[in-house]
């Protein structure tokens, strides 16, 4: 209506109107003066159509006819928390290379041609929870971007070349990843709360990109991909009923399949107060994160957390730390709350380094207060009124509302699940926040994390409390092996057999059914120093080990019987997960009787690397792999034909790391040369040294030794 | 499945016959557009943008100040960044509780500094005396914050509802950015008109070391902070896009209260401010309730433009900066501002050489011969009000180097000036830039940032809807013309980051 009345307006009269209507307009009003709202219009909810494909393809879909695109978004369940520990960086790669790979008919070279040409774009990737597809496109090319990504979705092809593209850009992400401080401090702030082997903080490392094969990549894909596990949300210039169609006819032939999902990853977190730091001598100011686990969004408390993260950390930690003290441009925080597991809660801020402590020491005592006593009146109205006012923002843009219940329905909430939130904020009382603030936040079990240079910081970190310091060395890959030939490879068997024969000869050694030591060994420690413990092993040949060290707090005791293994400390009994057992078998791959014992094998590849120096003195260097992807490299002394020294990727309790293993001081026992004393070394740093004490063969070991 | 690759062929080429269509379908939709979308001048020069779209009861305020750190003259670089921080502190009755005691204080406190800086900067200073001002001044600032209402301003639009509030300050413009629900804007004329007619620049000496931090989390901590910042230095000998828009510390540490002042004044009169309006509401009725709020700030003349024009270069120029990263390479080639008639000719370049997948530099240096990790091209950097840069970077694949990379680009760069760009490439640039275009027009705030834009730099909001007509315009001659005038080593500037311990 009322553009029809300016239709017929000149513009010139417009203007005059304007100006000498000014002169009587309403007087101005002062930003504090009452203001009366005029009643917001409703908001128009779009009609969202929910279907479900015969083939089990969930979709949401939404008319949108003001400008001439289609969007599409899309969720697989899957995720990088269902990949294995050895192979981290296995789902993010299989979401790059879906897409940059191609398919059986068209390479991914083509398909950005052909995207790039229509102005279009289809992406895939996998994240942490979930998989998921990305397609914007004019509408007139909506049937060709979806031809596009069925292809994909349907029959990506894989090919090693762009696999091998994806590993590059993954080890150049590894190589970079020390860089940024921001990035450190976020990474690291994860491991510390979730635990650095945890699925949902854990990264890649380049052993785990390495160990990544197209198989792999296909049996994950294979595992995943099949329509009953996806959902789409669709929205832009079509008629639902066409576009509906259109997913139909693209993804025929696509069959449901029953998927077998691993079990979700469980976040077991004990509440615990630490200081942890990380130098960074290149920077004049520090990052500051702490925290500890967060909760659900499913939870009770939800409302009155979002209330309360909203005074703590854009109220009162913004306004004491940047507006009042100018300590920080950057602060603030959040409750973590997620869908499926527990976030994370922080606070966070960067100082220069010499305020560095005096701002631990006020985001401390902010967090502390509000667990204490109830925010003020003026607090909570301010905080539920930005809260309840700009909710609106939720629903300006169909793409969002769209999205939005995609992504309920992916987690199984309640498609209304934003309006009882709302409705929970309107209730939150001053109490509820405090309840809620008591219930969920540990003032006094914070971990903190501060990444920088300590020689300016105000105080040192120890006035918080003891400093956990932690490492973040790359570890360094495995240098890549030159290609074997016959020749190297006739050589290598040859220096086996010889060091064989030098250390006791093939029968003895296949003689031995088991071996018991005693030991002292010296752990490095590394903040410095040094701890001594006594070791004891038993190894009955071929499959089962049985190790105890005696600490000052107590005996740990680990077992490897075929394919079960345990650990024994002062806790109690627990069997130890699928990486660490694996860690124990690959040890005894590495076991010198068992691999003697198997000198002869034909399924091992003992490859000649040539000559280097140990020690100062000349050593043949070898290289044995078997078909598991088991490899250990031996210097065999010139002379001697001793094997000197080993070098193999082992884990420490930092994670994985390269292992170099000096063997000395050989003495004999029953015929076989044993050495009595092994300096092992991770990632180039001293890790423990081992000083043999006794030593048995085919001694008498009691099998109840190895049941639980 | 389809593709035989006869048929993928056959997919460009209708690809390219049905653009033409396209092309008239945008136009038709962006004249609708046009339609609703009015400007008025009031009375003391400022302008007023306004589209009316009805859909979501929002609406989205975009404030556009004309002045940016190339304004800045040496002494005061960063002040319009600082200002920035300065205009969300509130006014005479915005975050204060007195204003006239408050005043008092803050003159004091101007002439502790002034004497500070003046002690500091004898030849033999007077530690007695310095450690005296240092004492007065905390106390007396102290005094004053007693008055303060601690982020009172940024309170008062939150809680009314205001989402994404927010502001950036660029080498070319300062820009004030909030979306309200539709019934607040009365609340909102209040609000900003208030902020631009009587700002106090509160708690001045507080924010400084909020702005200092943010140079050490911007610039100082970060190695592509670091190089960027020097890489400007370097092309730029004379013209201020030389400093980065943050400011240097000794600057940041130094400027008073009385230069922001007449900074304010000189660049934040009407004349040099452009506000748009988006969203639920109605032209006549914006345009009135301007003239009664912003109407009030008095009329300034407008400010002087930027003297100092970069000056021709006499040959390649080099900068490094040594840091604990891994390597990284940009090249920039001088070239002239948006008003220049080959503008969107540079858009054009940018996009063939690095901009998306199979753009000339990622298929070379990141697909074909895995040197490279990553790479892109931009158009105009770090501003384009004034002459800037065309430029490239590329980040080296792990164990690979930037000299290998720059050999490539070299390469590429030689292949542009030799021959013309295909077909399908000229297609790909005019499909992706229109696809952009309309994907911007999509949000309120996106499109009121569009609208000041486009109305400030091209001089008219109109050329915003008439962009896609210039984007056809643009043929695979222009760009061998103007890489054969530009992308020339002479008129280039490299900057690396070299690895601390290999440098």
């Amino acid at each position: 209506m009322r553009k029809y009345w300016r239709f017929f307006r000149p513009v010139g009269l417009l203007l005059l109107v304007v100006l000498f209507t000014a002169g009587f307009a309403d007087a101005q009003k002062g930003p504090k003066d009452k203001f009366e709202y005029p009643s917001l219009s409703k908001i128009e909810m779009p009609d969202v159509k929910e279907e479900t494909l015969e083939n089990g393809m969930k979709l949401f879909l939404v008319e949108d006819h003001q400008y001439p695109t289609v969007d599409l978004r899309a969720m697989i369940r899957t995720g990088s928390i269902y990949e294995p520990a050895d192979k981290i960086g296995l789902a993010s790669i299989v979401g790059m290379v879906l897409r940059t790979g191609g398919t059986e008919t068209m390479t991914g070279d083509e398909i950005d041609e052909l995207l790039e040409s229509m102005g279009a774009s289809v992406e895939t990737s996998i994240g942490e929870g979930s998989g998921y597809v990305y397609v914007s496109v004019l509408k007139e090319d909506i049937e060709k971007g979806l031809e596009i990504l069925a292809d994909l979705l349907m029959h990506p092809a894989f090919p090693e070349d762009k696999i091998d593209l994806a590993k590059m850009q993954h080890r150049t992400g590894i190589s970079r990843r020390n860089d940024d401080i921001g990035s450190i401090s976020y990474r690291e702030f994860d491991k510390i709360i979730y635990g650095a082997e945890s699925p949902y903080a854990r990264h890649t490392e380049y052993a785990t990109i390495e160990a990544i094969t197209r198989d792999d990549m296909v049996a994950f894909y294979e595992r995943y991909f099949h329509p009953n596990n996806v959902i789409f949300a669709a929205w832009g210039d079509f008629k639902a009923k066409e576009i509906k169609a259109k997913i139909e006819n693209a993804f025929t032939g696509w069959a449901p399949a029953v998927i077998e999902f691993p079990p979700k990853p469980q976040v077991e977190y004990e509440y615990k107060f630490s200081v942890n730091f990380i130098e960074k001598p290149d920077v004049n100011q520090s990052w500051i994160l702490m925290g500890h686990i967060g909760g659900l969004k499913s939870s009770p408390h939800y409302p009155a957390l979002i209330v309360m993260n909203q005074i703590l950390s854009f109220d009162r930690l913004f306004k004491r730390i940047r507006s009042a003290e100018g300590l920080a441009y950057h602060v603030g925080g959040a409750y973590g709350a997620d869908f499926d597991h527990p976030g994370v809660f922080y606070s966070i801020c960067q100082t220069k380094s010499q305020s560095t402590v005096y701002a631990i020491g006020i985001m401390l005592e902010e967090i502390e207060r509000i667990t204490e006593e109830e925010v003020t009146d003026a607090e909570l109205a301010k905080a539920k009124d930005s809260y309840l006012n700009s909710f609106v923002f939720n629903f300006d843009s169909k793409a969002e509302i769209v999205s939005r219940l995609m992504q309920y329905a992916y987690y199984e909430y309640a498609s209304d699940f934003i309006n009882r939130t709302k409705m929970g904020v309107e209730n939150v009382t001053k109490s509820d926040v405090l309840q809620a603030a008591k219930e969920n936040l540990r003032p006094d079990k914070l971990q903190i994390l501060v990444v920088g240079k300590p020689e300016d910081f105000d105080e040192p970190l120890s006035v918080l409390g003891a400093v956990h310091e932690i490492d973040i060395t790359i570890p360094t890959p495995e240098e890549e092996a030159p290609e074997a030939t016959p020749e190297s490879l006739e050589k290598g068997r040859a220096l086996l057999a010889e060091a064989v024969e030098a250390m006791g000869g093939l029968n003895a050694f296949q003689a031995i059914a088991n071996m018991k030591f005693e030991s002292k060994i010296t752990i490095f420690i590394p903040q410095g120093g040094t701890m001594e413990a006594t070791a004891r092993e038993m190894t009955v040949y071929p499959d089962k080990n049985r190790t105890e060290i005696s600490l000052p707090f107590g005996q740990m005791i680990q077992v490897l019987r075929g394919d079960q293994a345990w650990a024994t400390g002062p806790q109690g009994t627990q069997d130890l997960d699928e990486s660490q057992r694996k860690d124990m078998e690959k040890s005894l791959f590495r076991d010198m009787v068992l691999l003697f014992q198997r000198s002869g094998d034909t399924a091992l590849v003992v490859q000649s690397l040539g000559e280097t120096e140990v020690a100062g003195k000349t050593a043949e260097e070898i290289l044995i792999k078997d078909e598991e992807g088991n490899s250990v490299k031996m210097y065999l002394d010139k002379e001697t034909h001793l094997v000197v020294k080993r070098d193999y990727q082992g884990t420490t309790m930092r994670g994985a790391a390269s292992m170099e293993e000096s063997l000395t001081d050989y003495r004999e026992v029953d015929g076989i040369k044993i050495p009595f004393r092994s300096d092992i070394k991770a990632d180039g740093e001293p890790y423990i040294s081992v000083e043999v004490q006794e030593m048995l063969i085919n001694t008498e070991i009691d099998p109840a030794l190895f049941e639980k | 499945m389809f593709c035989s690759k006869r048929k993928y062929v056959s997919i460009i080429l209708c690809g390219f016959i049905l653009l033409g269509l396209a092309g008239l379908c945008f136009a038709q939709g962006f004249k609708e557009i046009e339609k609703d979308c009015h400007e008025y001048v009031l009375s003391n020069g400022m302008k007023f943008i306004v589209l009316e779209r009805e859909d979501v009861p929002v609406v989205s305020f975009h404030t556009y100040a004309d002045v940016g750190s190339a304004n800045e003259s040496y002494g005061i670089t960063g002040i319009s960044h600082f200002l920035e921080h300065m205009a969300f502190k509130g006014t005479k009755v915005v975050g204060t509780t007195n204003y006239e005691a408050e005043f008092e204080l803050r003159k004091e406190l101007d002439q502790i500094f002034d004497e500070l800086v003046h002690e500091k900067g004898r030849i033999q200073p007077d530690s007695v005396r310095i450690a005296e001002l240092d004492t007065l001044f905390e106390k007396t600032r102290k005094k004053a914050d007693e008055y303060v209402v601690n982020n009172e301003f940024f309170d008062m639009i939150r809680r009314e509802g205001g989402s994404g509030v927010n502001a950036y300050t660029s080498n070319d413009a300062t820009q004030y950015i909030v979306s309200l629900p539709a019934n607040k804007l009365e609340f909102w004329m209040a609000m900003e008109s208030d902020r631009f007619l009587n700002p106090t620049f509160r708690e001045f000496y507080k924010e400084k070391d909020v702005v200092m931090e943010e140079r050490r989390l911007g610039i100082e901590t970060r190695p592509t902070g670091k190089l960027i910042e020097d890489f400007f230095a370097m092309a730029f000998k004379a013209h201020p896009y030389h400093h980065s828009v943050i400011g240097h510390m000794s600057d940041l540490r130094r400027i008073t209260r009385e230069d922001m002042r007449n900074y304010f004044r000189t660049y934040y009169g009407p004349s040099n401010l452009t506000a748009a309006v988006v969203g639920d509401v109605d032209a006549d009725g914006v345009f009135k309730m301007a003239e009664t709020y912003f109407g009030r700030i008095p009329t300034e003349p407008k400010p002087e433009t930027v003297r100092t024009l970069e000056p021709e270069q006499w040959g390649e120029r080099r900068v490094t900066v040594e840091a604990m990263a891994q390597p990284l390479l940009v090249v920039g080639y001088h070239r002239p501002n948006v008003r220049d008639k080959d503008d969107l000719v540079f858009d054009a370049m940018a996009n063939i050489l690095g901009q998306g997948r199979s753009s000339r530099l990622y298929t070379v240096l990141v697909k074909e011969k895995k040197i490279a990790a990553a790479v892109g091209a931009m158009s105009a950097w770090p501003g384009n009000k004034y002459d800037c840069l065309f430029a490239v970077y590329a980040v080296p694949a792990k164990d690979h180097t930037s000299e290998e990379c720059l050999a490539v680009i070299d390469d590429e760069i030689e292949k542009l000036k030799a021959e013309l760009a295909s077909e399908d490439e000229m297609s790909k640039y005019k499909r992706s830039t229109k696809k952009g275009l309309i994907d911007g027009m999509k949000s309120n705030s996106s499109m009121a940032r569009m609208l000041t834009n486009y109305d400030i730099l091209s001089g008219s909001w109109r050329n915003l809807f008439g962009e896609i007509d210039r984007v056809e315009a643009v043929s695979a001659g222009d760009i061998q013309r103007i890489a054969q005038a530009y992308l020339v080593k002479k008129n280039r500037t490299i900057g690396e980051i070299i690895p601390e311990d290999e440098g």
